[in-house]
């Protein structure tokens, strides 16, 4: 698979999906509503929109399927993907970037960004 | 439920095909599994899934990998549609023209197309209805015949290619007037298996037992319409009486709706009379089958062909070598179709002309648009846009037009369906209504949107070929003259379609202006007719039917302007035939058997009532009882066949065939001869049997009114049931008509297709005139400079004008002669309805030439107009 380390100018949506992924595998549908609930509703994906997403930094080598046997007992039909250490690499370097271009602008802290 | 989630997965799968294949063979399945199949008659989450899938596409919306073609086919023709729908708005005028041109070919088609769907295609409401015959006899001259008793046991005990067989008849009894009218309903005699062969199993109750068949018990299955309409759909109808004229018989079950053999018209089946002495030359019964499985139609002929030569041999003296006897296996389908084929091949050939003329109408005016639009697609091409994509978008534009045309031409055909239905054969289910009819959805929607993608593919690769750079520099050389040519092309074809439908509209017109002023041997204007059952119980023999006809006779007689009535066992023009055999004394029989004619039963003052002229000798009267001699009158035709002399009167026949033991019949009369079947057939000869020596039980009575009397033409037909009921409240009284109505009834194929014919003439002018405008507008338009300097040269307006309307007249004059060569080559298809039509009838060939010379004139006038209105100083100036 070809990776990269150039993120060019992640969008909001992809770094969002890197962050919730950091915290732990999840599938398509719970990343769907983790959007949701992380933006207070202000990020809604559809599904087909998701999973572009999932394909695209899939293919940078950002993220990763789980493999079937290490996916939570009783929920192995379901696709589970997780962050690879890249990805992890990547996402911490765009929202440091993002957080010293933005906090001038932001009054407090926002709460849950690493 | 199973279906409906293989349907989901079969959407979802379409439309993943927006997405690249490495994406969908890494996520596809677990893109899908977001979308769970919807409850049900979820249309909305259908499309919600559609829109939702294809947005999300990758590469869709302004992804780079877009502009490098990476978008699939789906969301491709997703997002052309959305914009064809967006250019159809910005320009509504034009698709307004295609739409409506599409709409009223395509409702035309779409009527015709239900009526062969349901006589032809649609499915018999049967299980495996495939496998369901008909087995019938062959003669010389009729193809497929009904057989006798001892016919139908050996066709049954001897072959092996059929799992169940049945016998039936057609049977009419008169329900009793116990809590109502008396009426008179259609019936069918049949066997035990009867049922066993259709295969559908009763609503309510059961069929037949295998003995009450054989003790004859006095049982009835009754029609779904005949539970509803008598018995309220009570359920608890079976083990009540049904009340005949014969006596009560008991309901033991009732048919589902979708069960109507052998007609939509029987409302009772009854057992099989077992009594009957079984008689091989009696040919009234009709058989059915079901063939044994894996047996096809062709094997089943063949082993029926075989075992009639065996029954050939067995019984030479009823099959006679010169009767060309034999007996043959059918489709049911078939059976119940024939008759129709004829017409609806008819329509078939207009509708399909009709429809390509609007294809090629929707062709040019697309062809038009496509020209128009040729500078803006060269800068859409210059920018990188693919003709592929361009070429998809036309596809899109033709496809929604035409499904919006199909929808539309739906409706217009819901109304014509309403008038072809009288073409159903009886006993093949037909759908309500087109709009709720899966078949004709389909086929209206398919057909509209090929048509309309078609005629846009065709329009942009013919008016699209647009040469990029020489656009965008502004020159002017870029050459149509290829369209040009295709389009005077289509305009030509069609008027050779109008032409062929307008002589074809033109020799059946003349055809059916003959019929309306044939003669039909009898007086039809102030006759009054219905129809009576004589109880076979309380009028079992010849002289209680007698002293009833006298009755009836004597007291309408009474009525004042009555001036003259009679009965006869089948009314003329009313569409049933009776024909039987006869010998003629002193006349040896030929190679094909005994001669045949029209038998009829006819009370003494029949022909005075219908004015049917005495040739020679008298009528029946009241010497002509059962006791006294057998006397016959005939009729003029049949007496110049058989005694060629002129001295038919006194001479003998038998009525019996070849039975010299049975008394013979003496010829006392001979009567004008009359069209029987309808006006257009030539009249057939009659043979007529006094009512008080021959009984008949079934009576068409006829009365002659006196014109003045105008109350009394009034109150038409039902002078004759008040009579009835006056003398017999339980006698069902039906099909109170006049003459003149039976007349136009008989003729009513005729007209139909006649008015079909005039209607899809019509519209095909239109069309036509519609295509010659459009070419000569466009050539005017692109000329107009030609037309200025021309002007400016002195040449005078009128001259152009000619130039231009010479142009469309020559156009009309190629398409005329190629419509006149097709109509020549298909005009004998309309002899099965116009039987005496005269084709290449000169009269015709003139007027339709010169109503298509004019609508020529007329189309080319307004651009020619235009031409002389040129200003020659604007052309020279450049702007023109």
């Amino acid at each position: 698979m070809r990776t990269t380390r150039d993120p060019g100018a992640l969008r909001t949506t992809d770094l969002l999906v890197l962050v919730i992924l950091g915290e732990g595998p999840m599938h398509g549908y719970a990343l769907a509503q983790a959007l949701d609930d992380r933006t207070g509703g202000q990020v809604r994906v559809r599904p087909g929109d998701l999973y572009r997403v999932l394909y695209r930094l899939d293919r940078a080598g950002w993220l990763e399927e789980v493999p079937e046997a290490a996916r939570p007992s009783g929920d192995e039909r379901r696709t589970y993907y997780r962050i690879t250490p890249l990805g992890r690499r990547v996402a911490r370097e765009q929202a440091s970037m993002l957080w010293r271009a933005v906090a001038p602008l932001v009054r407090q802290p926002v709460k849950g960004a690493k | 439920m199973a279906a409906r989630r293989d349907w989901w997965a079969a959407w979802i799968t379409f439309w993943l095909r927006c997405y690249p294949r490495e994406f969908r063979s890494r996520f596809g399945a677990d893109l899908a599994a977001q979308y769970p199949t919807p409850a049900r008659g979820s249309v909305a989450a259908a499309i919600r899934a559609a829109r939702d899938l294809c947005r999300g596409g990758i590469g869709a919306r302004g992804d780079d990998r877009a502009r490098r073609g990476g978008r699939g086919f789906a969301a491709d023709t997703f997002a052309e549609l959305a914009a064809a729908w967006r250019g159809i708005r910005r320009r509504p005028a034009m698709f307004v023209a295609v739409g409506v041109t599409l709409a009223v070919s395509a409702s035309l088609t779409i009527a015709v197309f239900a009526i062969a769907d349901a006589a032809l295609l649609r499915p018999l409401p049967y299980p495996n209805d495939r496998q369901l015959v008909s087995i019938g006899n062959i003669w010389d001259g009729f193809p497929h015949a009904s057989v006798s008793v001892p016919e139908y046991d050996d066709y049954r005990q001897r072959a092996r290619s059929f799992q169940s067989t049945a016998l039936y008849s057609s049977v009419n009894l008169n329900l009793s007037a116990a809590g109502g009218v008396p009426e008179r309903i259609q019936g069918t005699r049949v066997t035990a298996s009867f049922f066993d062969v259709f295969a559908l199993p009763p609503e309510l109750g059961r069929a037949f037992t295998a003995d009450e068949v054989r003790t004859g018990a006095d049982v009835a299955v009754i029609s779904y319409g005949l539970w509803i309409r008598r018995f309220g759909g009570d359920r608890a109808v079976v083990g009540r009486p049904l009340a005949t004229d014969a006596g009560p018989r008991t309901i033991v079950g009732v048919m589902p709706a979708a069960f109507q053999f052998p007609s939509q018209a029987v409302e009772v089946w009854l057992p099989v009379l077992a009594t009957e002495r079984p008689n091989r030359g009696a040919h009234t019964r009709w058989m059915v089958a079901r063939l044994a499985d894996g047996v096809s139609v062709a094997q089943a002929g063949s082993e029926i062909r075989e075992i009639a030569r065996v029954l050939q041999r067995e019984y030479p003296g009823n099959y006679p070598a010169g009767s060309g006897w034999s007996a043959g296996v059918k489709p049911l389908r078939d059976v119940l179709a024939s008759g129709v084929d004829a017409a609806l091949s008819i329509l078939g050939v207009a509708v399909t002309a009709l429809m390509l003329l609007g294809c090629a109408n929707v062709a040019g005016l697309l062809i038009a648009r496509h020209l128009d639009g040729r500078h803006e697609r060269a800068v859409s091409i210059a920018l990188g846009a693919s003709r592929r994509l361009l070429l998809l978008r036309s596809v899109c534009e033709g496809l929604l037009v035409g499904g919006v045309s199909g929808a539309a031409g739906l409706i217009g055909a819901e109304w014509l369906y309403g008038a072809l239905q009288h073409w159903l054969p009886d006993g093949v289910p037909r759908p309500a209504s087109l709009l709720l009819d899966a078949r004709a959805l389909t086929f209206a929607l398919g057909m509209t949107s090929a048509a309309g993608a078609l005629a846009a593919l065709v329009s942009a690769l013919r008016g699209g070929g647009a040469e990029t750079v020489d656009l965008l520099r502004g020159t002017r050389s870029v050459t149509d003259a290829g369209t040009r040519r295709m389009r005077t092309a289509l305009a030509t074809a069609q008027v050779a379609a109008a032409v062929a439908l307008l002589v074809a509209g033109g020799y059946a017109a003349r055809s059916f202006a003959r019929v309306l002023a044939t003669d039909v041997g009898f007086v039809t204007r102030d006759v009054v007719t219905a129809r009576v059952a004589l109880s076979p119980v309380r009028y079992p023999a010849v002289p209680a039917q007698v002293a009833f006809v006298d009755r009836l006779e004597q007291a309408l007689l009474q009525e004042p302007g009555v001036t003259a009535v009679g009965a006869v066992s089948i009314l003329p023009l009313s569409g049933s035939t009776n024909d039987s055999t006869f010998a003629v004394e002193g006349r040896a029989p030929s190679a094909a058997g005994l001669p045949n004619a029209q038998t009829r039963t006819v009370s003494d003052g029949y022909f005075h009532a219908l004015g049917i002229p005495m040739v020679a000798g008298r009528a029946f009267d009241a010497r002509d009882t059962l006791d006294a001699p057998q006397v016959a009158i005939v009729s003029a035709s049949l007496a110049r066949r058989y005694w060629p002399n002129g001295d038919a009167v006194g001479r003998r026949i038998n009525r019996y065939g070849r039975a010299t033991d049975r008394p013979w019949t003496t010829v006392v009369g001979i009567v004008g001869d009359v069209r029987h079947l309808n006006p257009m057939l030539a009249p057939e000869p009659i043979l007529y049997y006094p009512i008080r020596q021959s009984p008949a039980g079934s009576l068409g009575l006829v009365a002659r009114l006196d014109a003045n009397r105008a109350d009394l033409v009034t109150r038409g037909p039902r002078v004759l049931a008040d009579a009835v009921r006056a003398i017999d409240p339980e006698q069902p009284v039906w099909m109170p008509r006049t003459m003149e109505e039976w007349r136009a009834l008989s003729t009513e194929d005729a007209k139909l297709t006649l008015s079909l014919l005039a209607l899809f003439g019509g519209v095909a002018v239109i069309l036509a005139s519609i295509g010659i405008f459009g070419v000569i507008a466009h050539g005017v338009a692109r000329r107009r400079r030609e037309f200025g300097i021309r002007l400016a040269l002195g040449a005078a307006p009128a001259r152009l004008m000619f130039d231009v309307v010479g142009r469309g007249l020559v156009m009309a004059a190629v398409g005329a002669a190629l419509g006149l060569a097709a109509a020549s080559a298909t005009g004998d298809a309309l002899s099965p309805v116009f039987p005496d039509v005269v084709v290449r009838d000169p009269w015709v060939w003139l007027g339709v030439i010169g109503l298509v010379a004019v609508i020529a004139v007329a189309a080319s006038f307004v651009p020619a107009r235009r031409a002389m209105n040129v200003s020659p100083v604007e052309t020279l100036r450049g702007d023109g």
